[in-house]
């Protein structure tokens, strides 16, 4: 006891330095022989559920010493072919700042993107995500809003032009007439509709005429102001009697006046409500009539049209494309927002901040430089990514990459992309994409049983240019397709004939295309030299044919309806001769009396007293 | 708070026994820095750190950095105008720049008029703490724990089984 109590113990805690050093030595092992392996199979989870197919990476070599990253041979498995990689690159470099790795930040100020391989052949076919596994990994990404913002724009564009002219010139496409016009027309609906509140009013309107004075009490006005002494005006002494008399009848008959009036503004009104219920009805046989072309597949014969049928999707899909892009640039570089100033109460006084200098700010992440260069059998690139931060306000500039060169095996030359992502205050996104030339196969126009109308082959030159400030979203394409071979299959011997027609007449497709707007109210603009040249062939013949199949469906709309078209303009004749016309002739006939009443009062004015008294004294 | 109240009661034990002074005089001075301390800070780390590889008494630390944080409050607009002198002093324009330029440093936000203040006079009070505390602690056990192990009422205790198995639990895994 006397041992332990004189027991010299040191300054060190012993039990603290101890595990101390054991975790320590935990964590440098970690470091050294698995942080590698940590870091190559996350790159392979996480890019497998974003690429939604097997990503394989070659090997990690991290150094601690200048905080360097060295990923090679990374594979991206292609979903749709297993046995070929999407695209692979050979060596990613990249070094980070120990300056800002000491601040808690990430910052690389060069990395290198080497080798880049496009549809090369890989070792073993790669795994593909089963629909549940992708439908997850997507749920982890978030909504896909594009989709459904653009799904009107899409169905905007829907149609089949040359299916539809064929079945017109096979006269297959009439045929149906009654059949789809016995279906429920909002027009008849509409017609139906009315006739009811038609009669509702009449119901109102009789009612209230019920309630009008009637020619017997009119009559009786009339006895009453014949019955009235005007005569005895002369005595002044009746003369009050009788001017009250007078003055009383008068009122009541101007009140019935009055409520004539109101009936015969009533009466009006419901005449122009069933006038304007007319203009309506007519605007909704319209677009019945339009629907029913539609329905019936009666094709438009102007260019417009006929462009947005067969370009309007491809323009839909590529802002599709792009939108998910700046969709996600948003999402993870989010514009400026309004600071809220937020006073933070120290318990302590607080003091006062002493400022020397600017000192090293850096965002969470900034990649500062990314070179991309890549020359082999496959890809000729060179490109860069800048500044790619999770806050372009503290490092001052945009997110700009720029990719220029060929990608041989898939025969796309002068290829230049420049995409330039502006967070720093609103949202200022740019993107133009030039290909040279690239290679289009089996480009279809319509699909269908009786035509097939695209291209087997064709050259493709193609600029595009998409802009985002705020939420404004501007495209233009301006594509050029150049030595085309054409798919021309026809039932129809016209149609083959017409369709062969605009094949010989175009050599060169020139598209150019405009979408401007919001995202979810977009204008587009779509026109082309192969929709001319397909309105040119079709001639007149065809133009005559819609017509006369828009002027049947028309008259057969127009039949339909005739019943009760007509019923409603015999209720509203109706309205209008029996109740106006009672009410004028009532409503005249106590102006008449009123009339007659001021002139009796006139030709038997009272007379002044003061006037014998005159007359007596012979002033 | 199981780590703070055994601490607590190390230091009643601690304080009554023969030897120790010194962690609880390092305790204690530990303590002055954390409770001057206005905000936590790569300072207040450092002192933690120290409490927990050195033999310095936890309990002390604690109990006194909770008595000088109230100290502190009162002395706080003293803390400004020390600090507020010496970050303007010309003479240390240089050395205060370089220090705000580089890595880990601003941690301890040496540029507060406050944090400065308080960390010079902490520091400067550092060993005046330890060893007035030191002596206050030999000056304790010779007078207070002394005259009351004297008393009949300690003497009552020492004679009960209680006490006795007690000693005995504290000699074998005390």
């Amino acid at each position: 006891m006397e041992q332990k109590k004189n027991k010299k113990l040191g300054p060190v805690r012993k039990g603290a330095v101890v595990p101390f050093l054991i975790i320590t030595i935990i964590i440098v092992g970690f470091n050294i022989f698995l942080l590698d392996k940590v870091v190559k199979n996350s790159i392979e989870f996480f890019g497998t559920k974003v690429n939604g197919a097997e990503v394989n990476v070659g090997s990690v070599v991290s150094s601690f010493k200048d905080l360097s990253v060295e990923v090679s041979n990374v594979q991206f498995t292609d979903a749709k072919n297993p046995d070929l990689n999407l695209f692979a690159i050979e060596k990613i470099r990249f070094q980070m700042m120990w300056d800002a790795l000491l601040r808690a930040k990430f910052v690389i100020d060069e990395s290198s993107i080497e080798g880049i391989l496009t549809g090369s052949k890989r070792k073993s076919a790669g795994k593909v995500l089963s629909k549940e596994e992708k439908v997850a990994a997507d749920k982890e990404a978030g909504p896909a809003l594009t989709s459904e913002v653009l799904s009107n724009a899409k169905k905007e564009f829907e149609g089949n032009i040359f299916g539809d002219i064929s079945a017109l010139l096979s006269g297959t496409s009439s045929k149906d007439l009654a059949k789809n016009i016995e279906g429920e027309l909002k027009s008849k609906k509409y017609y139906e509709e009315l006739e009811r509140t038609i009669d509702q009013k009449e119901k109102e309107l009789k009612s209230m005429l019920d309630a009008l004075p009637k020619e017997k009490e009119i009559s009786q006005y009339d006895d009453r102001i014949k019955a009235i002494d005007w005569k005895g005006m002369k005595n002044i002494k009746n003369a009050p009697k009788i001017l009250k008399e007078a003055n009383e009848l008068q009122k009541e008959i101007t009140g019935a006046i009055k409520k004539y009036d109101e009936a015969y503004n009533r009466v009006k009104d419901e005449v122009k409500f069933v006038e304007s219920s007319i203009k309506k009805a007519e605007s909704l046989v319209n677009e019945d009539v339009a629907a029913l072309e539609s329905k019936m597949s009666i094709p438009s014969l102007d260019a417009t049209s006929i462009a947005r049928i067969l370009f309007g999707a491809e323009l839909v899909s590529k802002l599709e494309q792009y939108n998910v892009y700046f969709e996600k640039a948003k999402e993870y570089m989010p514009p400026k927002k309004e600071k809220t100033v937020a006073v933070v109460k120290n318990p302590r006084g607080k003091g006062r901040d002493y400022q020397f200098g600017t000192p090293n700010s850096y965002p969470l992440f900034w990649l500062k430089k990314a070179n991309i260069s890549s020359d082999n059998e496959q890809t000729k690139l060179k490109g860069s990514l800048l500044n790619l931060t999770t806050d372009q306000n503290v490092v001052k500039a945009p997110t700009t990459f720029t990719l220029d060169g060929d990608l041989k095996n898939k025969e796309i030359s002068n290829m230049k992309a420049k995409i330039i992502v502006d967070h720093r205050e609103n949202i200022k996104d740019s993107m133009s994409l030039s290909i040279g030339s690239m290679p289009v196969r089996d480009r279809s126009f319509s699909k269908s049983e009786g035509v097939s109308f695209g291209m087997k082959e064709a050259s493709l030159s193609s600029m595009i240019d998409a802009k985002i400030e705020g939420d404004v979203v501007a495209l233009s394409m301006n594509n050029k397709f150049s030595r085309i071979n054409y798919d021309v299959e026809a039932k129809n011997k016209n149609v083959k004939e017409i369709l062969q027609n605009v094949a010989n007449d175009t050599k060169v497709v020139t598209v150019d295309a405009l979408a401007k707007g919001q995202i979810d109210k977009l204008n587009f603009k779509i026109s082309t030299n192969l929709a001319d040249a397909i309105k040119n062939s079709l001639g007149k013949q065809l133009q005559a044919k819609i017509n006369e199949a828009k002027a049947k469906l028309r008259s057969g709309v127009d039949e339909k309806l005739a019943g009760n078209k007509k019923q409603i303009n015999d209720k509203i004749a109706s309205l209008k001769s029996k109740y106006e016309g009672e009410i004028t002739k009532n409503k005249n006939k106590l102006s008449g009396l009123t009339d007659s009443l001021k002139k009796n009062e006139k030709s038997n004015p009272l007379k002044n007293p003061l006037d014998s008294l005159k007359k007596k004294f012979k002033f | 708070m199981t780590i703070i109240l055994k601490q607590i009661f190390a230091l009643l034990k601690l304080l009554n026994s023969d030897t120790g002074e010194n962690q609880l005089a390092a305790g204690i001075a530990c303590g002055l820095i954390l409770g001057f301390a206005p905000v936590f800070s790569l300072q207040t780390i450092l002192v933690f750190i120290m409490l927990f590889f050195l033999r310095i008494q936890m309990g002390a630390a604690f109990t006194s950095a909770f008595f000088f944080a109230f100290v502190a409050y009162v002395f706080d607009p003293i803390f400004d105008s020390i600090g507020g002198a010496i970050l303007e002093m010309g003479a240390f324009k240089g050395l205060f720049e370089t220090l705000y330029m580089m890595p880990i440093i601003p941690f301890t936000k040496f540029y507060n008029s406050v944090v400065m203040g308080a960390g010079i006079v902490s520091f400067l009070l550092f060993p005046v703490i330890f060893f007035v505390s030191k002596g206050l602690i030999v000056k304790y056990r010779e007078s207070v724990v002394e005259r009351f192990k004297q008393t009949k009422f300690w003497k009552a205790v020492k004679a009960t089984g209680f006490y006795k198995w007690y000693a005995k639990y504290e000699e074998l895994y005390g």
